[in-house]
């Protein structure tokens, strides 16, 4: 049965299968689907293979696991026979070499010594002059040969290491400060909010005690007020009546002229 | 999971580490597996091959000049392997099956099997990686020089031949 979607969303539903949409395209996506049955069969299609082929590859799992684990332990065998063959190699070749210098030394001497009147002092001063420097020379000579590129191979290798282990130690080095310095960025500003809260504690407080001292400050003015006027009344009370008992004509005439 | 770089753990394996070549081998296995059996669609034989490319990459650790690239190098290792093996598959009987056939172990996925053997290369491979490996879209898309966008169109493409295939 041929599948087609709307040649407008297959890309569209083929990248949703994958999660490469975004929510809000996902579901635009989805209302679409529930209205268009070529694009909904399309989809579903794919999911269906999507289990199947899941539910095969699950299948392998166990194989695959047992081939790694074969692996493992042919790469284990594997190792130890490598490296040291190729030194003993080396070394051989470094012992044929002085084995050899000591047959050329016992042929010289033989043939020497089976030539007629020739003394023993003589035979070593010959020696000692023309043939042991030579030989000396040319041992010399063939162990730095064989011993120069291991030596440069070892050079190189802790040039490697000694490069990847600062590599490494930089690396955690910078690790370690930048956790260091957010750790004290974090406790600065853990001090400054607390320094703050504090400060917003203490003024506010201080708010408090002014609203206090305000309120009991007005009451004080209005008491002190209330008292005055009182104060104020009865003096004026009192005024009057002396004055109306000193001039009590003047204070009726001044009455009949109001 | 270790967290060392595949450039650290490269080094590392040069100089004798076994332990870290046995990481990289765990990191890449499946991977590797599911490229070999993509190419080959031999179960037995792709595991052979990739055996065999992680062994081969450890003797010739020292040709790798850029230790960040083993994943691309381990794969080229067995790409050519592959292509090696099917070579050979066709002139002697040194692979178990012959060519293009699945593996008699298929059991109840025989027809599937059957049917992806027979997808075009280009839709194969990344449909059998991507399976085999866990959904890596990225990682497959480095290894093929494409992007990601394309291999998920091609996994889906693949899809659809096979239930095509599977239908008739």
């Amino acid at each position: 049965m041929n599948i087609n979607p709307c040649p407008d969303h297959k890309t569209e539903i083929e990248a949703y299968c994958c999660g490469h949409l975004s929510p809000a395209q996902a579901a635009s996506l989805q209302e679409h689907l529930s209205g268009c049955s070529p694009c909904s069969r399309y989809y579903d299609m794919l999911i269906q293979q999507d289990k199947q082929l899941s539910a095969w590859a699950d299948s392998l799992d166990s194989r695959i696991q047992d081939g790694q684990n074969s692996l493992l332990q042919r790469l284990r065998e594997k190792e130890v026979s490598s490296a040291p063959l190729e030194r003993s190699l080396r070394y051989r070749y470094i012992w044929h070499t002085a084995a050899a210098a000591v047959l050329i030394a016992a042929g010289f001497f033989s043939a020497r010594l089976l030539q007629p009147a020739i003394s023993k002092e003589q035979l070593f001063a010959e020696w000692s002059q023309t043939i042991q420097p030579q030989m000396e020379q040319k041992l010399a000579e063939a162990v730095a040969r064989q011993l120069r590129p291991e030596l440069l191979q070892m050079r190189n290798d802790l040039a490697d290491k000694m490069t990847t282990q600062i590599s490494e130690s930089t690396a955690q080095s910078v690790a370690l400060s930048q956790a260091m310095n957010a750790k004290l960025i974090r406790e600065f500003a853990d001090a400054v909010q607390t320094v703050q809260s504090r400060d917003r504690q203490v003024v506010s407080d201080a708010l408090l005690r002014l609203e206090e001292k305000r309120l009991q400050d007005k009451k004080q003015t209005q008491k002190a007020v209330t008292s005055l006027a009182l104060a104020t009344g009865e003096e004026i009370a009192r005024t009057r009546r002396q004055l109306f008992e000193a001039s009590p004509v003047l204070f009726d005439s001044s009455n009949t002229n109001q | 999971m270790d967290e060392r770089s595949d450039q650290i753990l490269t080094a590392q394996s040069r100089q004798g580490d076994k332990t870290a070549y046995e990481q990289l081998v765990l990191r890449h296995y499946r991977h590797v597996l599911g490229l070999c059996y993509a190419i080959l669609m031999n179960f037995n034989d792709a595991q052979d091959v990739c055996q065999e490319t992680f062994l081969r990459g450890f003797e010739k650790l020292q040709d790798l000049r850029d230790d960040s690239l083993f994943a691309n190098w381990i794969h080229q290792i067995a790409r050519r392997m592959c292509v090696d093996g099917l070579r050979r598959r066709k002139k002697s009987q040194f692979f178990s099956t012959l060519n293009e056939q699945p593996c008699s172990s298929d059991g109840d996925y025989s027809d599937l099997t059957t049917a992806i053997a027979g997808l075009p290369d280009d839709y194969r491979i990344p449909l059998v990686m991507y399976y085999l490996d866990g959904h890596d879209e990225r990682a497959i898309a480095s290894h093929l020089g494409t992007s990601q966008s394309t291999v998920c169109r091609r996994i889906q493409t693949a899809k659809q031949l096979l239930y095509e295939r599977l239908s008739e």
